[in-house]
């Protein structure tokens, strides 16, 4: 398995196939970011992904030409934490969205997600969507990377986590036990 | 969707749908999942709930990896068109002027070297004063 330091290497160096890796592997986490940090821009968060993928091509040119903006023991996490930052406080300036204090906001916010309000299905959506804004953040990952897997033919989750498939397997099956427990453990307690 | 209690074997039901079983246990559980009702109902409430997460959390990227990577792979290309066109340019310049200074070292050279071997000779040719 290529390390994130072999990776951001690669990168650097222009390879493609280490361009691909890192964008497999920085999706889900900058879609963790914006689920977690920016609900309020939700419509948009394709365009901010968008964005934020040009800026890491940004800031590796500005990188090549002398201004440190890429740090090779930079964990990609935290990596994905500065792009859709920038790229959402742009975004939100732009729109008029508050991002400041953000995730006390985004409770209120999470209950506007989807249109049919006060249905049985948005009050389940809104359930399931909190449970997922209470996970660790990594798991959060996971199963945004395993959605885009599932819905939009994005690569195995494997290669998304940087981890062997069985461990990935492993990794899916925590999120979803503790997500479940969440959800319908909520539930019982009430 | 319907929130259905934890079952008896709620967590095993979660590793079989997540691929995490051991063949036996799998096995095992598949010929439990034949009798149990009870069971059978929390496989098809997991797996409805795994469905609507992935519906929930699904963000359609507006581009492709392929399509970003082919993005990539053209500013490096631009970047190493760039780098060969300043290598070329500074050939231009640079390659006639190193030649231009060798040539002038090398006559500096020849010139000297003609002055320090005929300058002897041409002090022995001198005439003396008498």
């Amino acid at each position: 398995m290529t390390s994130e330091r072999q990776i951001l290497e690669g990168f650097l160096r222009g390879d493609a196939t280490a361009c691909r890796e890192l964008l497999t592997r920085l999706r889900p986490a900058c879609l963790a970011k914006l689920l977690r940090d920016y609900p309020q821009l939700r419509h948009v968060h394709d365009e901010i992904l968008d964005a934020a993928e040009m800026l890491l091509f940004e800031w590796r040119s500005k990188h090549l030409a002398g201004e440190k903006r890429l740090d090779l023991d930079e964990p990609l996490q935290s990596l994905a934490r500065r792009l859709v930052k920038q790229e959402a406080e742009k975004e939100s300036i732009y729109s008029g969205h508050n991002v400041v204090g953000s995730k006390a906001v985004s409770k209120k916010v999470l209950k506007k997600l989807s249109v049919p309000a006060e249905s049985e299905d948005q009050l389940v959506v809104d359930d399931l969507v909190q449970g997922i804004d209470e996970l660790p953040e990594e798991m959060a990952a996971v199963l945004i990377a395993e959605a885009q897997r599932v819905l939009n033919d994005g690569p195995p989750l494997a290669e998304q986590l940087g981890v062997t498939p069985e461990a990935a397997r492993k990794r899916l099956e925590r999120a979803r036990r503790e997500l479940k427990l969440k959800l319908w453990g909520r539930k019982d307690e009430a | 969707m319907a929130k259905p209690e934890l079952g008896h074997r709620s967590d095993e039901i979660t590793s079989y749908l997540s691929e995490t079983l051991e063949p036996e246990t799998r096995a095992e559980l598949e010929a439990h999942l034949d009798d149990c009702q009870e069971c059978q109902a929390e496989v098809e409430a997991q797996k409805a709930l795994f469905s609507q997460v992935n519906e929930v959390l699904a963000v359609k990227p507006k581009r492709t990896i392929d399509e970003q990577v082919a993005r990539f792979e053209k500013i490096v290309a631009q970047e190493r068109a760039r780098a060969v066109a300043v290598r070329r340019r500074r050939l231009r310049w640079e390659l006639p002027l190193g030649i231009a200074v060798a040539a002038a070292l090398a006559a500096m050279a020849v010139i000297a070297w003609h002055g320090a071997s005929t300058r002897p000779d041409q002090i022995m040719a001198a005439p003396r004063k008498p």
